[in-house]
């Protein structure tokens, strides 16, 4: 007896029971039905907003207020989105292979090139293509702080703009003696919510506001296992530090399957102060600056990036502070193994 | 099988040659199906395994039956110059020559030889203890 094909699969482990295709194929058909039922309420309510005498019996008493028009409008839209996006999605995964979706896409990122001399090594240029005022190279940041506040903005105006409509929906039905008691109660809820978002919002606003830039330069790039290097910290802003501490840190980084997770394990392999200073002021007039120097160990193990291991070397400067929210931020260097002839910069 | 390296220490600078000596015993001629020697590097520890092979090659049936087992064979190959051997905390990188023996019956044979590469200057990498400027 022929055994149906199930339209999903599901996985087990590092094998998946059941078809690839079928899988594919069924969720495609998931998102085929997204799209129509948004296609036809989209319709509904259309046909109902602009000739409402040929609308259906259902939506006539549905859709009787103009809320009820958006609301619906609004969640037949992202259903056809969803049910477009989706299967754009599913679609392309039928033309390339997983594998070759796979190949070149390590899990740790952009990392070592195979065909250099040194193998499995990143080669970090994107870390010095930008010179220093003071030394030779200024150090990018790992990842800007101030990339996580447009997304507390964006949602913290989305979700107040949402609850000043339902704000003046509830009023106006007041009003015009039309009171919405169930929506009314929704809007404390809601108005929680919202406080919450904009609440995340400003104090991200006041750690980018309070915490200026912060400036890294090195004098040799890359760093080699028993030399000493120069290092520049500039700190601008304007606050009052408790403490401020610069570190080199080696960092392991683990990745690995749990079941369908992706599970990320880091640990400090090594960690060397360079500068561990009390009582800090920033001052918007005057950064702070320092120059400092340190000695790099020897038998230490170079920078590594796998497919799902890495070494990664990094200047850490962090400061903590009150009243305002402590900062942390990294600099990401390479360490070459010893005993190599050194890089020479043209600068 | 086993695996001899030219070394006691199994210990190779990086960038030097790896000479190694494999013998194939207890088994007779005829079982033999393929050999593949490969010198690699891969990971231990809690991530999932990263494995690259830096030399390979692959005897087939014929060249088996023309070498012979009585003889020791040697494997040369020039080392790179990275990944180092090291022992972290959550990483564990190792060197070895594997070899990989086909017999009748679709069974495999798996052999490896353990080696440290390291820098130039010598010394394993591995995680160091915390310091501060005082030390």
């Amino acid at each position: 007896m022929p055994r149906f094909p199930k339209p999903w699969t599901k996985k087990r482990g590092k094998r998946q029971s059941g078809y690839a295709l079928g899988g594919i194929a069924g969720e495609a058909v998931f998102y085929a039905s997204l799209f129509f039922v948004g296609v036809f309420a989209l319709s509904t309510v259309l046909i109902a907003w602009f000739v409402p005498e040929r609308a259906l019996n259902v939506s006539s008493q549905t859709l009787s207020s103009s809320l009820s028009y958006w609301v619906f409008g609004v969640l037949s839209i992202a259903l056809i989105l969803s049910g477009v996006g989706g299967l754009l999605y599913r679609l392309s995964a039928i033309s390339t292979s997983h594998e070759r979706r796979l190949s070149g896409q390590s899990i740790l990122g952009p990392g070592a090139d195979a065909e250099s001399k040194l193998p499995s090594i990143p080669q970090g240029r994107m870390l010095t293509d930008s010179p220093g005022e003071r030394l030779t190279y200024r150090l990018a940041m790992q990842k800007p702080e101030n990339s996580g506040i447009f997304g507390a903005a964006l949602l913290a105006l989305l979700w107040s703009t949402v609850w000043f409509v339902l704000l003046a929906v509830v009023v106006s039905g007041f009003f015009y003696n039309r009171p919405r008691y169930i929506l009314t109660f929704l809007l404390i809820p809601l108005g929680g919510i919202a406080y919450w978002a904009f609440r995340s919002f400003i104090v991200q606003l006041r750690r980018i506001a309070g915490i200026g830039a912060t400036i890294v330069e090195i004098g040799d790039h890359p760093l080699m296992p028993g030399e000493s290097y120069r290092v520049y910290i500039c700190q601008m802003g304007r606050l009052r530090l408790r403490r401020m501490k610069i570190i080199l840190c080696c960092e392991e980084q683990t990745f690995y399957r749990q079941g369908t997770d992706v599970r990320v394990e880091k640990h400090e392999a090594f960690t060397q102060v360079i500068l561990n200073q009390r009582d800090v002021v920033l001052d918007p007039q005057a950064p702070w600056e320092q120059q400092l120097s340190f000695d790099l160990p020897e038998n230490i193990m170079h920078s590594f990036v796998g497919s799902h291991n890495a070494i990664r070397w990094k200047i850490i400067v962090s400061g903590e502070s009150r009243p305002w929210p402590s900062f942390c931020r990294s600099f990401p260097v390479i360490v070459h193994p010893p005993g190599l002839p050194p890089n020479r910069s043209p600068r | 099988m086993n695996v001899s390296l030219c070394r006691e220490d199994g210990t190779y600078e990086a960038g030097e040659q790896l000479k190694a000596k494999w013998r194939i015993s207890r088994v007779s001629l005829e079982q033999l199906q393929g050999l593949e020697v490969s010198v690699l590097w891969h990971t231990e520890g809690k991530g999932d395994e990263d494995l690259h092979v830096h030399h390979f090659y692959r005897l087939g049936e014929a060249e088996l039956q023309e070498l012979g087992i009585d003889d020791l064979q040697a494997i040369s190959c020039k080392l790179p110059l990275s990944p180092l051997s090291y022992h972290g905390h959550l990483i564990h990188l190792r060197w070895c020559i594997r070899l990989r023996l086909f017999v009748e019956g679709r069974r495999e044979i798996v052999a490896e030889q353990p080696f440290h590469l390291v820098s130039c200057r010598g010394g394993i990498a591995s995680n160091l203890t915390h310091r501060s400027p005082s030390q």
